[in-house]
């Protein structure tokens, strides 16, 4: 059996080992390649004034935008998911910008030439039907 | 039932945006110049930015901003992301920003609800 084969911890190892995992805990989850900073809006409240707004004048780009889903062109959820409504002041749960696919591509004329200091992006898992 | 209800909410989790990558739209002189020199300079995830991603869309010269993930984990549903330190230190200005969302959580299909560009008009303007 391959426990028997380990053998009882002395203090020194244990010391070291609880050392050890407490160094762990305290590390942050490894980033992908790609990542570079997560802030939760939580604790980074937005202070500076969102220049995306279709409120204050942004628009989107139509040519250098990724299409809204086909499949609900054609049906009462088309007016649900245009791309407008990722900039539309405030979130409501029916109401989002969908694509078909797993890639896609969003680009906004902003209200104002600004320097950017960060963005924000918002999903929230539909409610289950009732 | 409760499948059902299961079934639904992981499809909706999956439909959430993962990794993306937001540029901005250079124009003008001055900023084309910003954007060579932060080009040439480039180095860690910005100079892979670079490198991996083209720049240049249509002939629309487009500069990365920052690459992150949208968590799925956390209960907070509006995330904040900063711009590469490089590309705040480079001091351009934009009036285009566009978000490409190289992939989802795993849904068919993808769903943004919202965004927001965030920042500060330049005084001279």
């Amino acid at each position: 059996m391959l426990v028997h084969s380990f053998k009882p911890l002395d203090d020194d190892h244990a010391v070291h080992l609880a050392k050890l995992e407490e160094v762990l805990l305290s590390m942050q989850p490894p980033l992908s390649p790609t990542s570079f900073t997560i802030q939760a809006a939580a604790y980074s409240p937005t202070v500076l004034e969102n220049f995306a707004s279709r409120a204050k004048g942004a628009t989107i780009l139509s040519h250098l935008t990724s299409p809204c889903s086909t499949l609900v062109l054609f049906g009462v959820f088309k007016p649900k998911h245009s791309e407008w409504f990722a900039i539309k002041d405030g979130v409501q749960d029916e109401f989002c910008w969908l694509f078909p696919g797993h890639s896609g591509q969003l680009a906004i004329a902003l209200a104002d030439v600004i320097n950017i200091s960060h963005v924000t992006v918002t999903h929230r898992p539909c409610e289950p039907p009732s | 039932m409760a499948q059902r209800i299961l079934v639904h909410l992981t499809d909706s989790i999956g439909m959430a945006p993962r990794k993306i990558i937001l540029w901005g739209m250079v124009e003008g002189d001055n900023n084309l110049e910003k954007y060579n020199a932060l080009h040439q300079s480039a180095t860690g995830i910005l100079l892979e930015l670079f490198q991996s991603t083209p720049a240049v869309m249509d002939g629309i010269v487009l500069v990365p901003l920052s690459s992150f993930d949208y968590n799925i984990y956390t209960p907070h549903h509006i995330q904040s992301f900063s711009i590469l330190p490089a590309v705040a230190n480079a001091g351009m200005d934009f009036g285009v920003a566009v978000f490409t969302i190289l992939e989802n959580w795993g849904g068919l299909s993808t769903c943004v609800y919202h965004v927001g560009v965030h920042g500060q008009v330049l005084a001279e303007h």
